[in-house]
């Protein structure tokens, strides 16, 4: 029992080292420490993956999985990478940049910045009852109507839910996503 | 062992019976034991890797959302299952993402190698470990592992053995009821029969029978025992009959047994007392033999002496008539002399004193010879012999023997010289002399007749003689305990044997040569 312990721990002790070493991204430019943008640009990715779309929500059969930035981007080249060769339920992935909340109706996921903040009504306004995925930058997003928004807790991102918007919006997320997610409702 | 052989056979059965059924049970119980052990570490396998499958599901939005808390509280979840020592979510890259311990002083995390190969469960010492990659709609995110006591299998175990032992000793309980009652159906029948068989070895009485049951070899065996038993008394009657029938038989054969010895002893006395009277009158007959012919020799003495002097004296003076009766009376006096000799030489046989020795019968047949020389010189005879051996034997008598024989062997002779040979063989403890010779010979017929006293088979005109010489031989003979006979034919001439035993003369005849002696004095 003793010699199998010790194997034990020396095994934990080798695949620490051994993650930690792996605890980079790998990009273009080569291997660096993740940034916040990085994070975000995958948990849009994994958005798509814990929410259902209807098929309605959807031009054609085969159309494009699209997700899309309003105003102005701050994810740079990260989302693009992060993005590519991806799909979702057979569903080539897409990134679009919009600028006005109109055009987003085409899209499957809107990521709203920190810019769009007095637009915020506008845009709920214009996918109301539409099975768009809106995603803000901002914490107050979801209580000002918005469905996701993502929030920083000791520098990790974190991210609140408003399920009412979702329900409304005829999408339905994932329960373990839910589970993760601080439950926020709109303000009046 | 032989405590065992001496057991009766209703314990014998019984036991057979119950090893028979608990050894069965206990290897039933054994397969059962390792069928369900076997099943119970596949099950362990199974429940783990479903847990671990379950915890990956559960846990896949923490790892994409980076959420350690999160799939840690999953992983605390484990509590509910005791089971689960260690267990640990790894992220893609492999960091432990979260950790779960059962006990703090468990090790951190199981070990995780995280390779396709590793991803089956396997038991290492009293751990178990099961691997299982997290997939989220088609794509890995991380993996989980789990490390699992086998405390479920211990208990599995022990509540197998005290399960497994309550039912043998539940078994073996009824077991030995069972077969305390069944043995019933075998030892019943068989310890009937061995009842039967002690009450008929103690009693005697064959007349008893076993009560047959069924047609199984014990029931058999009762009815060959039963046949035996018939079979014993019919003999044992037969035997009784055959007794009385012996018993009477013997009865009967001992009564006339007894009739015959009673008969015998009859005859015998009567044979006793005739022999004695025999005996005594042939004693008194020998006695007056003797007495006569003794006393008669001096009157005839003086008759013969007398006429034979007036013959002499008076030669031509008497008339020839005269002289013719004298010549006659002197013939019948010198006969009757040579008669009443030969007559107290036939009595003297029995009277003989001498004691017997032991002598060479060569030299009695020389002395006999010697006593004949003048007849031999007469006739011109000759006698030969072969060799001749010791004897036992009155030595004058046989002597007397001899010269009996040679002297008639020579008077009988026929025209040619007269030749006698005496030869003798020694056979069958005897010696049997022969004196052959070749004279005129006789009828075979009169073999017997011969050795009787007075009997002559010629006319007294042809051959002198008194008729008393074979008689004298044939008594020395048997006075010696020998036999004497002769072989004969007309012309041919006779041989006449005679036997000397080699032993001493049998004690009879001395006891009567002496009662004869003691009478005569």
């Amino acid at each position: 029992m003793v010699t199998s312990s010790r194997r034990l721990v020396a095994g934990l002790l080798a695949a620490l080292v051994w993650s930690a070493a792996l605890r980079t991204v790998p990009t273009a430019a080569g291997t660096r420490t993740p940034t916040e943008y990085d994070v975000k640009a995958v948990y849009l990715l994994n958005f798509a993956r814990f929410v259902e779309w209807p098929d309605a929500g959807f031009a054609t059969a085969t159309a494009p999985f699209a997700i899309c930035v309003l105003g102005s981007d701050p994810f740079g080249s990260t989302l693009d990478e992060t993005l590519a060769g991806e799909t979702i339920a057979g569903r080539n992935l897409v990134t679009r940049r919009i600028a006005h909340p109109t055009d987003a109706t085409t899209c499957q996921i809107v990521f709203t910045g920190a810019s769009e903040t007095t637009r915020l009504p506008a845009i709920v306004d214009a996918l109301a009852g539409r099975p768009v995925l809106t995603v803000g930058d901002e914490t107050a997003f979801t209580q000002r109507g918005g469905m996701i928004s993502f929030r920083l807790e000791q520098s990790t991102v974190r991210i609140d839910v408003n399920p009412e918007a979702i329900r409304r919006s005829g999408l339905s997320m994932s329960s373990q996503l839910l589970r993760l997610a601080r439950i926020v409702s709109a303000q009046p | 062992m032989r405590r065992l052989a001496a057991l009766s056979i209703r314990w014998k059965v019984t036991l057979a019976s119950m090893i028979a059924s608990v050894t069965v049970l206990a290897v039933a119980c054994a397969v059962f034991f390792a069928h369900e052990l076997g099943r119970a570490r596949v099950n362990l396998g199974r429940s783990l890797q479903v847990r671990a499958d379950t915890i990956g599901l559960v846990s896949a939005a923490s790892i994409l959302f980076d959420d350690p808390k999160a799939a840690g509280e999953i992983l605390e979840a484990s509590r509910v299952d005791p089971g689960i020592v260690t267990a640990a979510i790894y992220a893609l890259d492999g960091r432990p993402f979260a950790t779960y311990r059962r006990r703090a002083s468990e090790e951190n995390a199981p070990v995780v190698a995280l390779a396709a190969d590793t991803m089956e469960g396997r038991f290492v010492g009293d751990r178990r470990l099961v691997t299982r990659p997290i997939d989220f709609k088609g794509k890995r995110v991380g993996f989980v592992a789990l490390e699992s006591d086998l405390a479920d299998l211990s208990d599995v175990k022990s509540g197998f053995m005290l399960a497994a032992l309550l039912v043998l000793a539940l078994c073996i309980g009824i077991g030995w009821l069972l077969a305390l009652q069944l043995q019933r159906l075998v030892t019943r029948p068989i310890l009937a029969l061995v009842e039967s068989a002690r009450t008929i070895s103690r009693d005697r009485d064959y007349s008893v029978r076993v009560v047959v049951r069924g047609g199984d070899e014990i029931g058999v065996l009762a009815r060959s025992f039963n046949e035996m038993l018939e079979q014993v008394e019919e003999r044992d009657v037969e035997l009784e009959a055959a007794r009385g029938t012996l018993e009477h038989r013997v009865a009967a054969r001992t009564r006339e047994l007894q009739l015959e010895i009673g008969e015998r002893c009859q005859v015998q006395a009567t044979l006793v007392r005739q022999t004695e009277e025999l005996t005594r009158s042939n004693a008194d007959l020998e006695q007056f033999a003797y007495v006569a012919s003794h006393d008669l020799q001096e009157p005839l003495r003086i008759v013969a002496s007398y006429t034979q002097l007036l013959a002499e004296t008076h030669d031509g003076q008497l008339g020839p008539d005269a002289e013719k009766y004298v010549r006659y009376a002197v013939d019948g006096a010198l006969r009757m002399q040579n008669l009443i000799s030969d007559l107290l030489a036939y009595a003297r046989v029995a009277r003989a004193p001498a004691p017997p020795q032991t002598v060479a019968s060569g030299d009695l047949l020389s002395r006999a010879l010697d006593n004949l020389q003048l007849t031999i010189e007469e006739s011109g005879a000759r006698v030969t012999h072969d060799e001749l051996p010791m004897v036992r034997c009155n030595s004058s008598q046989l002597v007397q023997l001899f010269q009996n024989l040679v002297g008639n062997a020579i008077k009988f002779h026929g025209e040619r010289s007269p030749k006698i040979h005496v030869e003798a063989v020694c056979r069958d403890g005897e010696t049997e002399f022969s004196v052959r010779d070749n004279g005129i010979g006789f009828d075979s017929k009169y073999a017997a007749k011969i050795f009787v006293i007075f009997q002559r088979l010629h006319a007294r005109g042809k051959y002198s003689g008194t008729g008393i010489g074979l008689a004298v031989c044939k008594k020395i003979v048997e006075h010696h305990g020998g036999r004497i006979w002769v072989e004969s034919r007309v012309g041919q001439g006779s041989t006449f044997f005679f036997t000397i035993p080699q032993a001493a003369p049998d004690r009879e005849a001395k006891e009567e040569v002496r009662h004869v002696g003691v009478e005569a004095s």
